[in-house]
């Protein structure tokens, strides 16, 4: 081996640091940062101390909220993994469907700023949960109701066959 | 990191005020209901083109395909209703009454022949006129050859109206039509040319040969493959190899099982001396017939009777027998199609069957329990963890005393490109044929 590089000596936690759009730095670990493919995507080519990413995209109120949800789905699948190794009985899958309906459970504008953020970060499961959460929200509505959510100005040609 | 402000005040909640890109904007329309859909088709005119849009519309089945929400129903007993199962609260909506093509009352009554992607195939009938049944002569045993004359034949997508007649061909005969005969039906998809196809095919008997267990099983049959995409029929030349036939006495036609780009029968093998039951398929791709590969079953018990379907996907082999003095149902589904080792038992059913009723899975739920129709009256829904049975007939509609028949489906938003709605004031074609 020409590199004397041994990963069994690295400190445990390796840590990154996110810079949300107004600033704010937030220090993860390397495993919950990792959630986002867009982080995911060349984090090996960067160099160790080089670990901080400007988030231009994503305030610090949302960010919050995205870190929360990473830490929370990699301590869950350990500890889903886990009880699966040990062949123990564990609803940790339904329970964290549970706590994803919560975390989900938003106001509007949060709702859409973790969608985008998520979108941003590429971090597959939160935008499902975000999108699917919208689809949920509106898929009653009225089309006079939907105009007025998405700000849509009305320059329709009634279709006969789509007003029941 | 200090204490921030909102953005945004509450008196704007509602409103979203974020520019959301079109993907996501796509993606989140995708997952409504069709009904939603269609209703959305008025918001504005972008709206209006992303909802026609064959690109759209495709990715819209595809996500209702893999999505675990719930189920749509067609009931038929006179009338066709429209039932939505949601999986989140496991229950069942109202059921709707939906109006199918050329329907008139007392005059038209309409059969559902196959489905795919929210389409269905329907045989247009009148109850006066019809259906004329024919029994062969000399028979001994082996199926009843009865079948429907049909006005006319259909593709109808009830969920948004569309139906597109089919050419008077496919219900047509080319023979002396005092001859006996079955027809066979098959509905479905080319994914590599998306187009849909429906094939019929027509089995003229010898009028004194009899069927089942003879030699002379028929003396020709006679294929149709129609294209929607072309809006044309053509004959598939050469006898089928295959005397498809109805697995059970309780269907008037036979329907066909669209899986994985083939439609699936069961039949036999024109030799005569191979009279075993096989799963016969048409590649709807290739155009060719192929035999699948069933699993083996034990001798100990006595089979009573064997039916095809789909559950979750997969083709499915139901297999009612008996063994000890008492019923089963098995329910078996090839994981892999094509491959006989993949053959898996998904269920066996047992304390409440007899068997000459006639079973109908329709689907299995997220808490595996599975939906099924029991001898054309009754609606069950079957947990075989706790080997518990509910009657969930009368919460949709109770439809008193007469059977009905049901299948599953998705709503889809599918076009048949013939711009012909049902309902709509230009009723071309009624009552013309």
């Amino acid at each position: 081996m020409k590199d004397s590089f041994n990963p069994s000596i690295e400190p445990p936690k390796k840590t990154v640091t996110l810079v949300s759009s107004d600033g704010y730095d937030f220090e993860v670990e390397e495993e919950v940062a990792l959630e986002s493919q867009v982080i995911k995507d060349g984090f090996e080519d960067k160099a160790v101390d080089d670990r901080e990413y400007l988030l231009f995209n994503v305030h610090s109120d949302t960010l919050e909220l995205i870190i929360k949800y990473c830490e929370k789905h990699v301590s869950s699948r350990k500890s889903i993994s886990a009880a699966a190794a040990s062949s123990s009985s564990s609803n940790g899958e339904e329970a964290l469907k549970e706590w994803d309906e919560h975390f989900i459970s938003v106001d509007t504008n949060t709702l859409y700023d973790i969608l985008m953020a998520a979108d941003y970060l590429n971090i597959k499961s939160l935008l499902d949960l975000a999108i699917q959460k919208v689809a949920d929200t509106i898929h009653g509505r009225s089309p006079e109701q939907i105009r007025k959510k998405f700000n849509i100005e009305n320059d329709s040609i009634i279709d006969p066959w789509a007003s029941e | 990191m200090g204490t921030k402000k909102r953005r945004g005040g509450a008196q704007e909640e509602d409103i979203i005020t974020t520019e959301i890109p079109q993907d996501i904007f796509t993606n989140i329309l995708c997952r409504l209901p069709v009904k939603s859909l269609l209703r959305f088709k008025c918001v504005c005119k972008s709206w209006y083109t992303l909802l026609n849009d064959r690109a759209f519309i495709k990715l819209h089945l595809n996500e209702s395909m893999q999505s675990k929400d719930g189920f749509n129903f067609m009931f038929r007993n006179v009338k066709f209703f429209s039932v939505d199962y949601l999986l989140s609260s496991a229950s069942f909506s109202k059921a709707v009454e939906v109006d199918f093509p050329f329907k008139s009352p007392s005059e038209t009554v309409a059969i559902a022949l196959g489905s795919c992607h929210g389409i269905f195939l329907i045989g247009i009938y009148n109850p006066c006129q019809g259906p004329w049944v024919f029994y062969p002569k000399n028979q001994k045993k082996g199926p009843l050859t009865c079948s429907f004359v049909f006005m006319a034949l259909c593709l109808w997508n009830p969920s948004t109206k569309e139906y597109k007649k089919l050419p008077d061909t496919l219900t047509k005969f080319s023979r002396d039509r005092s001859r006996s005969y079955t027809s066979v039906y098959g509905f479905g998809y080319n994914s590599k040319i998306d187009d849909y196809k429906v094939m019929r095919i027509f089995y003229y008997y010898d009028v004194d040969g009899g069927v089942g267990g003879c030699k002379n099983c028929y003396c020709e049959s006679e294929v149709l493959l129609y294209s929607l995409q072309t809006d044309t029929c053509k004959r598939i030349q050469g006898d089928v190899p295959y005397y498809i036939h109805s697995p059970i006495q309780r269907k008037d036609v036979v329907r066909g099982t669209f899986v994985n780009g083939a439609i699936h029968w069961l039949g036999y093998h024109v030799i005569p001396d191979q009279f075993s039951t096989q799963i016969v398929s048409f590649d709807i791709a290739n155009e060719e017939y192929k035999k699948i590969p069933q699993p083996d079953f034990d001798n100990t018990s006595s089979l009573v009777s064997i039916d095809l379907g789909v559950l979750q996907g997969g083709l499915c082999l139901y297999r009612k027998y008996r063994c000890k003095n008492k019923s089963y149902l098995d329910i078996l589904m090839m994981k892999e199609y094509g491959l006989k080792e993949s053959w898996e038992k998904l269920l066996t059913i047992s304390p409440f069957m007899e068997p000459d009723w006639a079973f109908n899975p329709l689907c299995i739920t997220n808490k595996g329990e599975l939906i099924m129709q029991k001898r054309f009256t009754e609606l069950l829904r079957y947990d075989p963890k706790h080997g518990c049975v509910i009657d969930i007939k009368r919460e949709i509609y109770d439809f008193p005393g007469q059977t009905f028949e049901v299948e599953s489906y998705i709503a889809s938003l599918v076009p048949l490109q013939s711009n012909m709605y049902v309902g709509q004031y230009n009723n071309y074609g009624c009552r013309t044929w």
